[in-house]
């Protein structure tokens, strides 16, 4: 399920896209640039194409970058401690 | 890493698209190979193998099929000893230099080193060998003109790096190796006192980020008293072309209680650059009592230079500002003006056929302008100093309308507005902000209510005005009428200043302080005033003595003689104060 892509197809803004195959809409992926981490979320797909917004901006991504998709949407972790 | 070539498959204006092989990433620089010469551009989108990059130079003479060479690094700025002083371009090149290698007229393609390769520098070891270090720690320090300008481990070395070697105290080049550090993996490296940061990322090596709240005195008052500008924090100046915006900019950069001022001339007419070059060498500082340039950087993209450079310069000032703030230093940035700069994004963003917004203007206009704004900040460094940015940027919006995207945009996200009015500036009222439609959320030297109560005569007084020009003077009661010179006197005698006058060009804050004390003990007085013509007289006269009061330095006969001509007329009148009034007064001790 985890499978790593390390082709970006395009960098328009903060928005990459990559070819990859049964992801579903709204899942989350990683994106490991030269400059650190960041999560992105799918915002679009179109056949096999997968559009991304990266949360860390599309500043310094290059197009072969890695992007790790992690088969889950976005999450929050509950507790009561989150309160104040 | 695969080899990085390409070639040019369409030009459309500044934009060029290119074919390339390889990985190529976003915002990196890249060279067209054209005509001999290496033209600088950077790349702003990806699609498939095809690549579209802003061209920093005149791309007339470019064709298809010209080769070009990608550099795997973002467009950076070189930081190091020398920047002070120096005059750039938006791409750091040390302009000076190049009209002494090229002539007066620019060359396009021909790109210097930002920083002397000759000049040494008086390095002082501070760390040991043996020393563990992280990004921004400081490895020793070189003296730069009247600052101690610290050595640094570069910001883009990340992770825990420990001294093996470094340099004796002694003269160096920016070029030599001072130090070289190992990380736990056994990767060696050499320092230098130089290296480069990518422009558009944010230098984040800092322990906290704090709310602005330490005042940044202009010694202009109604700046400092009424709108003030914290340390770190950030304000826009707009007004309509010719109210003064540049004047002003000029005169916070003198008199700013800051280590160090950066002019972004953004877009300007060259015409009005050149006034700037030639006059800060000339100005003395009144704090060190040496030129003005010696605490300056100019960052100058005129009208006449080429858009793309432009929306990078604004990147370029931003970031040395960040270098000097890791130096625990104060800096002043000012961007005259963002207007032009959203000019360029707006040519850009059109050139890449992107969804217009508003006035054309990019969709993403807004979070770029407040992009560039958030990286003002005053922080705390690791060895526990404090270091700040402070951007004030002016907005030239056409024809003075505030309700167009960049004037909007920009007030979102700042903490002081002053706008300035042609309306004041006509009557020639100098500062000409306008009192009643500027704003600032920052805290100031003067107590936040006194400001309050002084501010409502401003708008009483205003209202009392508009009242007249309909009903005239005659049918406008004797108290009203009162109010109306109040906040009339208020503007004439504290709002506005005279930059021409040695002493009433830049007022201390405690000198404001005392000033505004006496003018408020006339405000809050009931005064006995028997009709309108006695009022208006006696007003005049106590504006002419507090004139006097202004242009006179504290301790000279002038001021000890307009000081009592005030408090004659004050007194001769039996001021009463409410208890409101008497509140205020007392706070003011």
């Amino acid at each position: 399920m985890n499978k790593v892509y390390s082709h970006i197809e395009s960098i328009t803004g903060n928005v990459i896209s990559v070819r990859a195959d049964n992801i579903a809409y709204g899942e989350l992926a990683e994106v490991t640039s030269r400059y650190g981490k960041s999560l992105a979320e799918t915002i679009r797909l179109n056949k096999d194409l997968v559009f991304l917004q990266v949360f860390a901006g599309g500043r310094g991504v290059s197009t072969g970058d890695e992007v790790r998709f992690l088969g889950h949407p976005m999450q929050v972790s509950f507790s009561d401690n989150l309160m104040g | 890493m695969r080899q990085k070539r390409g070639h040019v498959a369409a030009v459309n204006g500044n934009m060029v698209s290119v074919i390339f092989d390889g990985d190529v990433a976003m915002n990196e620089v890249a060279y067209i190979l054209s005509q001999e010469k290496k033209l600088k551009s950077e790349v702003i989108r990806i699609r498939g193998s095809e690549a579209q990059v802003q061209v920093f130079e005149m791309t007339k003479g470019i064709r298809i099929g010209d080769e070009v060479e990608f550099s795997e690094e973002m467009l950076s700025v070189e930081l190091g000893p020398g920047l002070l002083g120096q005059i750039y371009d938006g791409l750091q090149n040390p302009l000076p230099e190049i009209a002494e290698k090229t002539g007066y007229f620019l060359e396009s393609g021909v790109y210097l080193k930002a920083l002397s390769r000759s000049l040494k520098w008086m390095f002082t070891p501070s760390a040991k060998v043996g020393d563990l270090v992280h990004r921004g720690d400081v490895l020793g320090s070189v003296p730069e003109r009247h600052f101690t300008h610290k050595i640094m481990l570069p910001f883009n070395l990340f992770g825990e790096w420990k001294i093996t070697s470094i340099a004796d105290e002694g003269e160096y080049t920016i070029d030599d190796t001072i130090a070289i550090v190992e990380d736990g993996r056994g990767i060696k490296k050499d320092i230098s006192m130089t290296f480069s940061w990518p422009v558009k990322r944010a230098v984040d090596c800092y322990v906290e980020r704090l709310k602005p709240e330490q005042p940044m005195v202009t010694k202009n008052r109604i700046i400092d008293t009424f709108f003030p500008v914290a340390k770190g924090g950030t304000y826009c100046i707009p007004g309509p072309f010719g109210a003064g915006k540049t004047v002003l900019q000029q005169v916070t950069s003198r008199n700013a209680d800051v280590d160090i001022v950066i002019i972004a001339a953004c877009g300007e007419r060259a015409g009005e650059v050149v006034e700037t070059l030639k006059e800060f060498p000339e100005i003395i500082d009144p704090r060190t009592g040496r030129s003005l340039m010696e605490r300056t950087i100019i960052i100058c993209n005129t009208s006449s230079m080429p858009v793309a450079a432009r929306e990078a310069s604004v990147y370029t000032a931003v970031t040395l500002a960040e270098y000097y703030r890791q130096m625990g230093l104060h800096v002043l940035l000012l961007a005259d003006s963002t207007s032009r700069w959203a000019q360029a994004m707006r040519e850009m963003s059109g050139r890449l056929e992107e969804i217009p917004g508003e006035e054309a203007f990019p969709a993403y206009l807004e979070s770029v302008i407040a992009a560039f704004y958030e990286r003002a900040c005053i922080v705390r460094l690791a060895d526990g100093s404090l270091g700040s940015v402070t951007i004030g940027g002016t907005v030239s919006p056409a024809g003075g309308n505030f309700e167009e995207p960049v004037t909007q945009a920009t007030l979102k996200v700042v903490g002081a507005f002053h706008g300035l009015s042609r309306e004041r500036s006509d009557a020639r009222k100098y500062p000409a902000i306008h009192p009643l439609d500027s704003w600032s959320k920052y805290p100031g030297s003067m107590n936040r209510e006194t400001v309050k109560y002084a501010h409502a005569f401003l708008e009483r007084s205003a209202e009392v005005g508009a009242m007249m020009k309909v009903v005239g003077e005659e049918g406008t009661s004797l108290d009203d009428y009162i109010l109306y010179l109040k906040g009339e006197f208020l503007d004439s005698v504290y709002l506005q200043q005279n930059s021409f006058d040695p002493v009433d060009a830049s007022v201390s804050p405690e000198r404001q302080k005392r000033m505004f004390r006496l003018v408020l003990r006339i405000l809050g007085a009931a005064l006995k005033m028997s009709d309108k013509e006695d009022a208006r007289s006696w007003f005049y006269e106590v504006r002419q003595s507090f004139l006097d009061l202004n242009g006179s330095a504290e301790g000279t006969e002038l001021y000890a003689q307009s000081l009592a001509d005030v408090e004659k007329a004050l007194a001769d009148r039996q001021p009463e104060y409410d208890a409101e009034a008497k509140r205020i007064l007392a706070r003011l001790e």
